[in-house]
């Protein structure tokens, strides 16, 4: 727009071309939007109501639709340009600093965030070992940058001028051709001895320089003023002796010494030191007018000397001058240094990298800086090997065999017993069943049997409890034929009585079933015996070890006990209210039934499930003080945290292998071994800012690229193994 | 000047300068398992079930409060998962096979057959020592089961090791030996007499005098927690630490005469077994009995508990022989001895076999606690020449020790002692630096009495007082509620699976959230019913101190 404006103004009928412009505008307005709308988004545009004219020709405007000879008022009224010419209000002190520091804050952030993954991952990793890591002294090469190419015909003339100058250090050698066209015309001895001269007044330099820095580190106000004095007395002398030999530049000199004076009484550093106020203010005590004159004058200097921010107080002024003398002196210096000669700068300062002959920007490539590095890549390598390592070497040749508990298990059940029953009536029936199935029948049948010869005493009353309905079924299949599909029938028939009875009773107990052991191995002749008893001295050996024994209280004593026990756990509630309290206590007092505290609903009696198993409620608080009171931090449920100590640790427990594996340290360190602070190369790519040489194929930029990348991809490995481990 | 060389040679540009490494002291030479990094050897994997058996419980799962806490429990996991492979690969290394007689009838074989067809490292395990002067004897072996203690009830004391027959000491303490049992190496042992308990070393000389455990009737030792436990004939149990010397416990039972004592070697728990048919289970934390079961309606003879510690078999007086899970406190199986014959003395082996002995004949039962199949004959049979006072399994040997009056007998029983030994556990070949260093590693490790209880609790949160404090924490209205910490209950047959799991928890959490909103919008209702009412009041201004009201989420 400012352009066309321009033009409008260049132009000298601006008249006929109001028009065009304005159609201009608006295909030029409309072309504008539709490029813009190409990418698909549609942009609000501002509208500005009113005259639909740029703001800058808008006079021409006015006077082209109007008559050119009458200006109005109200069209020489300017407008407020709302907010462009306005300046910013400037920022407070405050605001200011409050910027400042978010900008800071953000700054750091932005860098420390950077770390976050990294330091992550290193906490993550189950065992982080610096032992692997090398820690000598590492020497890396600097880059070598772009050799310089003269543009400008000076430098050009320049370049050319130099070129054929002996003393530039040509990149692929040590000495310049100076150097060493000077070291070969002298002889050993000479090369020495020049060499030891050269030392010498380089010594002397070095103790000349710290000298004069330690002297004008000197604070002293005395040793000030002892100097000074003493370079007045100098100039004196000086001056002295110019008004003899040169006196047009003694009068310049005192010209000068006077303006000196005079500015230095300008500044407002002397208030009350001098002859002329001392006696001012001595004389002030008798005077009114001097006291208030010497009093304005010290209000004056004060409001004058006042800090501001821009002032530059006198401190500064001295710290100026004293710049001026360094650049003086650094000067003098680099002139002792050319004195020195080129040809052995180099053999005393290898480091320098600047050689001052050349001018600075013809620098030659710089030579080693000393580093110590740590060397990623190579520990990476080294960490893959040990991972490898970790695993053990177990062949896989075939299972294992399987232990031994697991195979007798296995074997015992698939064994089929034994069919040795000699008294068994029932086997010479010949059914053929299922060894167990049978098994089972037949000691149910003996056992009834011995109830119905009428040796009941001996039935255990717990057992009798549970396996009542057992007995019963097994009377009832005596009763009927031994047959294998009735006796199948009845099996089931049990089953579902027993349950049935279990669900009525609520004792989870399944009936446990007996099994009757035989005197085996014994002497045949015993065992002919036990059966004649057996047979004939029933009713005599009626009165057996286990009725002596047998006590129908042992139940009962029981129950007794685990009640009292069980009320003894629980906790008691005692009424204390007294007597009378509440009530009426008059004459005719008399006890009330007490009150049960509200109506509440008793919880239905408990099933005891296990009547004869009594477990102390409190066994487990001795426990219970050593137990972990709540789940610790990192851990969301019981179950989490539990299973984190599921598996035992110690040597003891656990095989040596495991052991070492659940134990591993988190950190490996060594004796003596350095341990570095993480070098940021080894992680984050790093930009290289100097343009590299291409040209010089055996040095540098290729060689240094391809380190970098490796150092880069040694990183990134030792991420990846990190993560693996 | 080594660098520019290096830099003039080739395109490396960087060069590194490393100390030198001091040559190793030990020649260089190690000894790795690493493998070599260019052979690759493709592993089986583990068989499932095999993992399994080295699985200690089930595993993990969820999130942590943070996402690095959730990874670095997940890598645990990993770790854990490693070690449980690795134990189960390194099964390979147990090369030693459990023995086993096959065929039917075994019982029909004797000591004498065994002996004729054993190899002769078997043959001498078999013997009989005739000691028919001092009576009934009682009987110990060492942890390792090299070493065997006797007590003769007439004051016989022996110590020898019974596999090179080699003699400790042997004295008389001319007193009634009422048991006699090792302490935690053979270098010491107690033994109950008449009246105190005594303690000599393997010279035969008497070290202490335990005058607080008197009318001592039977000893036993726990050798993880160094407590020797002792119950007497007046009703009183004791727990006394020998590392230290003191008694850290000591109840009156008031269960009267205590001649049938056991411990759980898994829990440390005593068993008690009393005449009146109950067994009582015994930590030296408490004053009481931890629990009590009514195991027979009759005189209690024995009580034995099995190695894995869930087993326990019980014998009485009526002639009975039942097996009882100690997970349930069940009854497991129950056996009926025919009349005249009643069980006695019980003794598990490492294996799981069971000793039982009915006066001068023990029998050998397999697989006594297993529901798929109860044994009606004996494994093994032996007929000893006197009534049985003893019965106890050699450890890693399968020899079954027997004590009776007229001596000791030693036989065989294949397939009853531990075919691995773990030499860090208990080391029968173990030389005297050894013996010295478990000793020290035992000290160092022994574990504190109050650790002892009935259910393993050891690593366990105590739920009550955690869900306590939860709950008084939620109740506070300005701290952010804890979260459900809900423990699913195990259901059997598919009910534990993971995903009904998390329905259930789901369920709970869901139920409770539900509880939580409809609190706050009857909260929010009662407020906004006060808002109306706030409204058509005058002069209610907003004030400044407003912000200090309690807000209602």
């Amino acid at each position: 727009m400012a352009h066309m404006a321009d033009e409008d103004i260049g132009m000298e009928s601006f008249d006929m071309s109001d028009d065009e412009d304005k159609v201009d505008d608006a295909a030029h307005g409309k072309l504008i939007s539709s490029i813009q709308s190409l990418d698909g988004k549609k942009k609000h545009k501002k509208t500005i109501r009113g005259i639909p004219v740029a703001p800058t020709n808008l006079d021409l405007v006015v006077h082209a639709n109007r008559d050119a000879s009458k200006i109005k008022a109200e069209d020489l009224k300017l407008r407020p340009n709302l907010g462009k010419t306005e300046l910013k209000k400037p920022m407070s002190s405050g605001e200011l600093e409050a910027a400042k520091r978010q900008i800071a804050r953000d700054s750091m952030v932005k860098e420390t965030t950077k770390w976050d993954p990294v330091v992550r991952e290193m906490r993550l990793a189950p065992q982080t070992s610096y032992t692997k890591r090398e820690h000598g002294i590492a020497l890396y090469e600097t880059l070598r940058p772009k050799q310089f190419v003269p543009r400008t015909p000076l430098e050009q003339e320049l370049y050319a001028a130099l070129g054929k100058s002996e003393d530039i250090l040509k990149p692929d050698k040590e000495m310049t051709v100076a150097e060493e066209k000077a070291l070969k015309a002298m002889s050993i001895k000479e090369a020495r001895a020049r060499r030891a001269e050269l030392m010498q007044h380089h010594e002397l330099l070095s103790r000349m320089e710290l000298k004069a820095k330690r002297l004008k580190r000197i604070k002293s106000k005395r040793y000030r003023k002892i100097l000074r004095k003493e370079k007045e007395a100098v100039d004196k002398k000086e001056l002295e002796q110019l008004r003899h030999t040169d006196p047009e530049a003694f009068m310049e000199r005192m010209e000068q010494l006077e303006r000196a004076r005079m500015e230095e009484r300008l500044t407002l550093k002397h208030r009350g030191g001098g002859k002329f106020s001392r006696l001012h203010k001595a004389y002030s005590k008798f005077d009114d007018k001097t006291r208030t004159a010497v009093q304005d004058m010290l209000q004056k200097s004060k409001e004058l000397t006042k800090k501001t921010h821009g002032d530059s107080s006198s401190d500064d002024e001295e710290e100026e001058e004293e710049k001026k003398k360094k650049d003086e002196e650094s000067a003098k210096a680099n002139d002792s240094d050319e004195d020195t000669g080129v040809s052995n700068q180099r053999a005393m300062s290898v480091g320098k990298s600047v050689s001052k002959l050349a001018g600075g920007w013809l620098d030659g490539p710089t030579k080693f800086v000393y580093t110590q590095k740590e060397a990623a890549s190579q520990n990476a390598a080294s960490g893959a090997d040990e991972v490898k390592g970790h695993r053990e070497v177990v062949e896989g040749q075939g299972a294992p065999p399987s232990s031994s508990e697991d195979g007798k298990l296995g074997n015992s059940s698939q064994k089929v017993l034994p069919d040795v029953n000699g008294l068994d009536s029932e086997d010479e029936t010949g059914l053929a069943e299922k060894p167990t199935t049978e098994k089972k029948v037949v000691s149910k049948k003996k056992r009834s049997a011995a109830e119905m010869a009428g040796s009941a005493d001996s039935e255990d009353p717990l057992a009798s409890i549970s396996t009542t309905t057992e007995e019963v079924v097994v009377e009832k299949s005596l009763s009927e034929e031994p047959k294998s599909k009735k006796r199948k029938k009845n099996k089931k028939k049990k089953g579902k009585e027993g349950a049935g009875e279990e669900v009525s009773e609520g004792a989870a107990d399944k009936p446990v079933r007996e099994t009757t052991l035989q005197a085996m191995g014994d002497d045949e002749r015993e065992k002919e015996m036990e059966e004649e008893e057996e047979d004939d001295g029933e009713g005599s050996m009626k009165v057996s070890m286990e009725e002596l024994f047998q006590d129908e209280d042992f139940l009962e004593e029981f129950a007794k006990d685990k009640a009292e026990l069980e009320a003894k756990s629980r906790p008691k509630v005692e009424d204390t209210t007294l007597p009378g309290w509440g009530a009426w206590a008059g004459p005719d007092y008399k006890e009330m039934p007490k009150k049960k505290a509200g109506n509440k609903k008793r919880p239905p009696k408990k099933v005891d499930k296990q009547p004869f198993v009594w477990l102390n409620p409190s066994r487990d608080e001795g426990i219970r003080k050593l137990q972990p009171k709540k789940v610790p931090f990192p851990y969301q449920s019981v179950t989490q945290y539990e299973a984190s100590l599921r598996q035992p640790v110690s040597r003891g427990l656990v095989r040596e292998t495991a052991t070492k594996l659940l134990t591993k340290p988190a950190v490996v360190t060594k004796l003596g071994h350095i341990i570095k602070a993480i070098d940021k190369e080894d992680y984050f790519e790093k930009k290289s800012t100097i343009e590299a040489d291409d040209e010089d194929k055996n040095f540098g930029v290729a060689a240094a690229k391809e380190g970098g990348a490796k150092r880069g991809s040694a990183g990134k490995q030792n991420n990846k193994r990190r993560s693996l481990r | 000047m080594a660098s520019s060389d290096n830099v003039q040679k080739g395109g490396k540009g960087k060069v590194r300068y490393f100390f030198p490494k001091e040559p190793d002291k030990n020649g260089g030479a190690k000894f790795s398992f690493s493998r070599r990094p260019n052979e690759r050897i493709e592993e089986q994997a583990v068989p499932k079930h095999k993992l399994k058996k080295w699985q200690k419980g089930e595993k993990a799962e969820g999130y942590a409060k943070t996402k690095f806490h959730t990874q670095k429990i997940q890598a645990q996991e990993e770790v854990f998962e490693t070690v449980a492979e690795k134990s189960a690969r390194s099964e390979l290394l147990c090369t030693e096979e459990a023995g086993e007689l096959e065929g039917e009838n075994t019982f029909q074989i004797s000591q004498h057959e065994i002996k004729a067809s054993a190899d002769e490292a078997t043959q001498q395990k078999i013997f009989d020592l005739r000691l028919d002067q001092f009576g009934p004897y009682r009987m110990d072996y060492t942890r390792n089961g090299r070493h065997l203690l006797l007590g003769g009830a007439k004051g016989h004391v022996a110590a020898f090791d019974w596999q090179s027959k080699k003699l400790h000491c042997e004295i008389n303490v001319m007193e009634t030996v009422n048991d006699v049992k090792w302490l935690h190496q053979e270098t010491m042992f107690a033994v109950a007499q008449k009246k105190w308990t005594y303690c000599y070393d393997n010279q035969g000389i008497e070290l202490h005098c335990l005058k607080h455990l008197d009318s001592v009737l039977r000893l036993e030792f726990l050798p993880y927690h160094f407590l020797l436990c002792s119950s007497s004939a007046k009703g009183y149990l004791s727990y006394l630490d020998v590392s230290i010397g003191k008694e850290i416990s000591g109840i009156a039972t008031k269960q009267g005469r205590l001649d049938i004592m056991t411990v759980n070697p898994q829990s440390a728990i005593v068993h008690l077994g009393h005449a009146n048919g109950t067994v009582t289970m015994w930590t030296p934390n408490m004053k009481e009995p931890a629990g009590k079961m009514l195991c027979h309606a009759s005189v209690l003879r024995d009580v034995a508990v099995d190695a894995t510690g869930r087993f326990m078999a019980t014998t009485s007086m009526d002639r009975r022989l039942k097996v009882f899970d100690l997970r349930m406190y069940r009854e497991l199986s129950r056996y009926q001895y025919n009349r005249k014959q009643c069980p006695g003395l019980l003794d598990f082996s490492q294996k799981g076999l069971l000793a039982v002995s009915r006066d001068n004949v023990v029998e050998l039962y397999r697989d006594m606690a297993t529901l798929s199949e109860r044994p009606e004959k004996p494994y093994l049979y032996h007929r000893c020449e006197r009534l049985i006072t003893d019965v106890a399994f050699c450890p890693y040997e399968d020899v079954l020790g027997l004590g009776h009056s007229w001596g000791f007998s030693s036989i065989v029983v294949p397939g009853a002692g531990e075919a691995n030994y773990d030499a860090l556990e208990a080391n029968p070949f173990q030389s005297k630096a050894q013996r010295k260093q478990t000793e020290v590693r035992m000290l160092l490790d022994k574990v504190h009495p109050e650790m002892i209880t009935l259910d393993s609790e050891i690593g366990k949160v105590d739920l009550q007082t955690a869900k306590e404090l939860q709950e008084e924490r939620n109740k506070k209205k300005y701290l952010k509620p804890d979260k459900i910490d809900f423990t699913p209950r195990h259901k059997m047959k598919g009910g534990s699976k993971a995903s009904k799991v998390q329905k259930r928890l789901k369920g709970v959490q869901e139920e409770n959230m539900r509880a939580k909103v409809r609190e706050i919008v009857r909260a929010k209702q009662a407020e906004g019913k006060f808002d109306a009412q706030n409204a058509k009041r005058k002069g209610e201004k907003a004030s400044a101190l407003d912000r200090f009201k309690k807000k209602i989420v």
